[in-house]
């Protein structure tokens, strides 16, 4: 029952933020307060029983809706939780409109809704609603970079979302019921008829538009890069992260393994080359999202209940070091006024401690650097697969991963030359705040994730050869850098117009569903 | 199948072509109204939820009756594509205040434009 | 570049016709197994009007949703209407007479006909989202045909607004009171009734009601800044 209040109290409180209007803020940091509690409390529940189910109403499953917490939904509400606090510590000095806070926390109840929904139709409402609340978000300081991205993004987003409703039509035609479980039971007896490829192919297209593949979501750069600090960090770290969930709960019940394999690898790779080429931080954050997503899809694709829980692992600690690069950047950018490297790196010396602290962990944390929380993900991952290919792809991808965050490193440097000139901006404490909670979950994070999967021994030999493992590949994805940077390749960017987006969903659906043995 | 259902399938597929090859936003929203519009339809015209009446009565109603599950998706996705467009609707009125055209492309060239011209901006200063 | 437009028409129409293929192909034919029998047995919540029963019992988490749905909508309109709009226009879109008495006289009824499908949505075709969306359509041709002033003095934006956030709490309360009880979250609580007569079906009506004054509200809202604002190219 308490996963139905969590999202039930978002909810009320967005009603009442409206009717605040100057409190709204209060009322908002009230409603965290009580959500987190209520997160802890669940948590709880589903460590001690595994899986904690519940249908609204008392109704039959096969009608009504299902909720079910298990553990990647906490994992996620956990990261969701987290993020949501950080977003407001960092944004309380700063904006004090009610419609932000009723926006944020409608945002944040549809996802934490997502997290635990069971049921076809009850998704499909909830990206709904959650594509609607963050392309108001993105759009919100209206500026027209942002609005252009964002209606880019809405188009696309429904688009596939009514995608995703023609496959849960198909399935409602065959098997009567819009519940997962109950689905799985059907889809297991029924063999293997077309609609089942066909709904797949559909659902995994739909949701797979919001969730960070690349041929499908090229509307992701833009949208991340252009908006406002703090929700870009949200939208990176929590937004993509309940569609690649429900990606996870298809997975489930589909065959869609091989589809989800090549996606991931193909999203990593390209991800990982446009960010490798690319000087606008807060763009190449972005484009790096993608690349992480088909990392965690090639995790998934194992098939494996512990490869899915390395996924999500994976999953949460990218949300908390995305999160902490997309504040570190964002403060470090308004301080100077472009986001773009040569001038953050001209002007190192005046950023703020905290933003430059940011970036330093979060870099860190994303390339591997043991023993920070992207170092223990990777592991768990590594000890979920079995296929050479996905291994040698994961190691292609973490290299690349090294690679383009090397841009960075200059802006690290300790050098003595303290100039008059120049101030060191700083972060207000809201601020501050919300970066040191972040530092602490990369930096604390991962050593709780080996305990996640039950049955899972990492022997202290393999640990020290995998960190030297990582160490090395960060090393060689710089030296990787360092030659690349002569020979500066412009990617064509002439593909992330709407056209070229649906045209896009409507290949890469066929192509799916190819994939997944449809026209045999 | 019923013609309903090839119908919704064909004028979805008919629909996305549009939202490809149209450059004007205000015929690119019309499109995907039309592709709501079509979801909705093969919703409604699915065969499990034809029947011979309505699912309406007070007293008894025959298993013939139409299915209602189906009718109550189609008013959530209504209410929902309603929403999608009339916000849709709001960005494109304020980008066209600004821009003064409503061709797509062009747009996407006025604002990359003008990021450029920030950006070198920036990188003089 | 024209042949890169042609070759995204062709590309587009062989996708779009690959996907119709597809979808024609295996979209196959369900057994209509005798559900049917169960779905009507379940539904009979007192409601006569079995889709009200699922909309608003059984699928009520659903609804709930949906409506923050709506009620996100109208807060960008207005947010972001309310100060970047084009200058307020004034005049009516229509110049013959018939139709702007006819629009005149037609609101009244417009306005009873959604209170009505609002209040009798348990009983027959109708709710609270239909009521709600006929009255504001009343709104709508008065403002097209009339000319949006003479509405828009009746429009207090704040007090709409604020009526529409009221609706949304005690809405959420209605639902979120079955659990002080220890009942299930979101069940229908008030005494079925006599199916068929106005007070029946428990929560039902109330929230059909509930919905249709948001829905009013929160579209004539709509209706009026894009009326009213409409702008040019």
């Amino acid at each position: 029952m308490i996963a139905a209040l969590i999202p039930l109290l978002h909810l009320l409180t967005s009603a009442l933020c409206g009717v605040s209007g100057r409190m709204a803020r209060w009322v908002a940091a009230a409603s965290w307060a009580g959500s987190a509690g209520l997160i802890g409390l669940l948590a709880t529940k589903v460590v001690a029983a595994g899986e904690v189910r519940y249908t609204l109403g008392g109704w039959p499953n096969r009608w009504g809706i299902e909720l079910v917490a298990d553990e990647p939904a906490i994992a996620l509400l956990a990261l969701l939780g987290l993020l949501h606090g950080c977003v407001y510590a960092f944004e309380w000095a700063g904006r004090r409109e009610a419609s932000f806070y009723v926006l944020l926390q409608v945002l944040v109840g549809a996802a934490a809704a997502l997290t635990v929904s069971h049921d076809l139709f009850n998704i499909y409402v909830l990206l709904e609603l959650m594509t609607l609340t963050s392309y108001l978000l993105v759009g919100f300081e209206r500026r027209p970079a942002q609005l252009w991205a964002s209606l880019k993004y809405l188009l696309l987003a429904s688009f596939g979302m009514g995608l995703f409703l023609v496959g849960g039509a198909v399935v409602y035609e065959h098997a009567g019921t819009m519940n997962l479980g109950e689905l799985a039971a059907v889809i297991r007896a029924a063999g293997d008829p077309p609609w089942v490829r066909l709904a797949g192919a559909l659902l995994l297209t739909g949701v797979g538009v919001k969730s960070g593949i690349f041929v499908l979501s090229l509307w992701l750069p833009t949208a991340h890069a252009s908006a406002p600090l703090a929700i870009s960090a949200l939208l990176s770290g929590v937004v993509v992260k309940m569609s690649v969930l429900e990606i996870l709960r298809l997975a489930a019940i589909f065959p869609l393994a091989p589809a989800i394999w090549v996606l991931g690898a193909i999203t990593g790779v390209l991800g990982a080359v446009y960010a490798l080429f690319e000087r606008d931080i807060k763009r190449m954050l972005a484009y790096h999202t993608l690349s992480q997503i088909g990392y965690a899809l090639l995790a998934l694709a194992g098939g494996s209940p512990a490869a899915a829980i390395a996924a999500v692992a994976y999953l949460v600690a990218h949300g908390l070091f995305k999160a902490l690069l997309f504040l570190g950047t964002g403060l470090a950018a308004r301080h100077v006024g472009s986001a773009h490297i040569g001038r953050l790196v001209a002007a190192r010396d005046a950023l703020p401690r905290t933003a430059v602290l940011a970036l330093f962990v979060g870099t860190l944390g994303i390339i591997g650097w043991p023993p920070l929380d992207g170092f223990w993900a990777k592991e768990l991952i590594g000890a979920c697969c079995d296929s050479m290919a996905t291994r040698v792809m994961l190691t292609v991808l973490a290299l690349g991963t090294a690679a383009s965050f090397a841009k960075l490193l200059p802006l690290f440097g300790v050098h003595r030359r303290e100039s008059d000139e120049c101030e060191r901006g700083t972060a207000n404490r809201g601020e501050m705040v919300a970066i040191g909670v972040l530092i602490a979950g990369v930096l604390f994070f991962g050593w709780s994730t080996p305990w996640w999967i039950s049955g899972l021994r990492l022997s202290a030999a393999k640990l020290m050869l995998d960190a030297g493992r990582a160490v090395l590949i960060a090393g060689a994805g710089w030296l990787t850098y360092a030659l690349l940077k002569k020979r500066w390749v412009a990617l064509p960017r002439a593909i992330f117009s709407t056209e070229e987006g649906v045209l896009a969903v409507l290949l890469v659906f066929l192509g799916v569903w190819l994939a997944i043995g449809g026209g045999a | 199948m019923t013609a309903g259902v090839v119908t919704a399938v064909l004028l979805f597929a008919i629909a996305a072509l549009a939202l490809i090859v149209r450059r004007d936003l205000v015929f690119k929203l019309v499109a995907l109204g039309l592709v709501n519009g079509s979801t909705v339809l093969l919703l409604v015209s699915l065969p499990r939820g034809i029947g011979s009446r309505p699912p309406i009565a007070a007293g008894a109603i025959p298993p013939t009756a139409a299915d209602p599950f189906p009718q109550a998706y189609v008013l959530a996705a209504i209410v929902i594509n309603f929403a999608v467009l009339a916000l849709a609707l709001v960005f494109v009125m304020m980008l066209v205040e600004r821009y003064h055209t409503t061709d797509a492309r062009r747009l996407e060239a006025l604002i990359r434009e003008e990021r450029e011209a920030a950006d070198a901006e920036g990188e003089d200063a | 570049m024209r042949p890169i437009d042609r070759l995204r028409i062709a590309a587009g129409a062989l996708a779009s016709a690959g996907f119709a293929a597809v979808l024609l192909l295996s979209i196959g034919r369900g057994e209509a197994g005798g559900e049917t029998a169960e779905v009507i047995r379940l539904t009979a919540t007192g409601a006569a009007n079995r889709v009200a029963s699922i909309v608003l019992d059984i699928r009520l988490y659903d609804t709930l949703f949906e409506l923050f749905a709506f009620s996100v909508a109208v807060l960008g309109v207005r947010r972001f209407l309310r100060r970047t709009a084009g200058p307020a226009v004034e005049e009516s879109l229509v110049e013959s007479h018939v139709v702007r008495r006819a629009a005149y006289v037609l609101l009244p009824p417009m306005l009873v006909l959604g209170a009505y499908l609002a209040c009798f949505g348990h009983l027959s075709p109708g709710g609270g989202f239909g009521g709600g969306a006929v009255a504001a359509t009343g709104v709508l041709l008065v403002s097209v045909a009339l000319g949006a002033d003479l509405l828009a003095q009746r429009f207090r934006d704040e007090r709409l607004e604020r009526l529409e956030a009221v609706v949304l709490v005690v809405l959420l309360i209605i639902a979120l009171i079955p659990a002080a009880w220890s009942r299930p979250l979101l069940a229908n609580l008030l005494p079925p009734g006599q199916p068929g007569s106005l007070l029946s079906a428990g929560t039902i009506p109330i929230y059909s009601v509930l919905i249709a004054l948001k829905v009013f509200a929160g579209a004539w809202a709509v209706v009026h800044f894009f009326v009213r604002h409409r702008g040019e190219v």
